[in-house]
């Protein structure tokens, strides 16, 4: 396969998604994912919806165990 | 997984996104797709769109993401349908690929996840916390349009369709470094890595 003249790819526009954790005694701490549209487009504009309704805001992680 | 949503099940969700049509899958449609040739149990062909690792199954027509560590997949009941995205789950540990099909995948981690992973494990049925004090709060989620420009992550994700990320894999899959005195010869889809990193300034 040849080489590309761009490597990379650059994450950017609407569908990336930006989340800030509140821990007691610790510094907020930002996450970045991205929204795929191509494979999931009425759910990525669901959430898309959500986020911009600001609904995830005070929300809370509710469980979590090694799959 | 750790999986985020309301605590009190109190805030509205609006009616028009009540339910939603399940995504488990997709019509294969034009979407390049960097095939994997290392076989998996799972689905017929494996490989990358859009630098996110997935799964195809030519005879059927379909294409989906798959539960890769960093997945974020739709919450929902017993009914298939009732996953409207206002609940959410990140995987934080080995790939659950069983779960593949049967959720709908919607993106990925591309920063962060291990904020997530760290975070303790709930002690109660699921892995839910036993009490309220245990639970990261969500401060705030935004679109990053939302994000004052200066604040805004600027990443950049390997393609996948390139000669750099075809000799990454190679050289992942046989490795041949000092310390190893065995190559696997085999790399399997979520073993494959996806750099990701801050974009250049002048980008």
């Amino acid at each position: 396969m040849p080489e590309r003249k761009y490597r990379w790819l650059h994450l950017a526009g609407p569908l990336l998604v930006a989340a800030s954790l509140a821990r007691a005694a610790a510094p907020v701490a930002t996450m970045t994912e991205i929204l795929a549209a191509a494979l999931a487009p009425h759910t990525a504009a669901n959430i898309e919806a959500l986020a911009r309704a600001h609904y995830f805001d005070g929300l809370a992680i509710l469980r979590l165990q090694d799959n | 997984m750790a999986q985020w949503g309301d605590p009190d099940e109190a805030r509205k969700v609006p009616d028009y996104m009540r339910t939603l049509v399940p995504e488990f899958s997709v019509p294969l449609g034009k979407s390049a797709f960097t095939r994997l040739p290392d076989r998996d149990g799972y689905a017929p062909q494996v490989g990358f769109i859009d630098s996110f690792p997935a799964a195809r199954d030519p005879a059927a027509g379909l294409a989906w993401l798959t539960h890769c560590y960093g997945a974020v997949g739709v919450g929902r009941g017993s009914d298939p349908a009732s996953g409207n995205g206002s609940e959410l789950y990140a995987v934080i540990g080995h790939a659950p690929r069983h779960l593949d099909r049967n959720v709908t995948v919607v993106g990925r981690v591309r920063q962060g996840i291990e904020l997530l992973a760290s975070l303790p494990r709930g002690t109660e049925a699921m892995g839910c916390y036993a009490t309220p004090a245990e639970r990261t709060v969500i401060k705030t989620v935004r679109m990053a349009s939302e994000v004052p420009a200066a604040e805004r992550a600027r990443l950049e994700v390997l393609r996948t369709d390139t000669a750099t990320f075809t000799a990454l894999v190679a050289a992942r899959r046989n490795r041949h470094d000092d310390w190893f005195v065995r190559s696997a010869g085999y790399i399997e889809l979520c073993n494959v890595p996806l750099p990701v990193r801050p974009a250049p300034a002048s980008r």
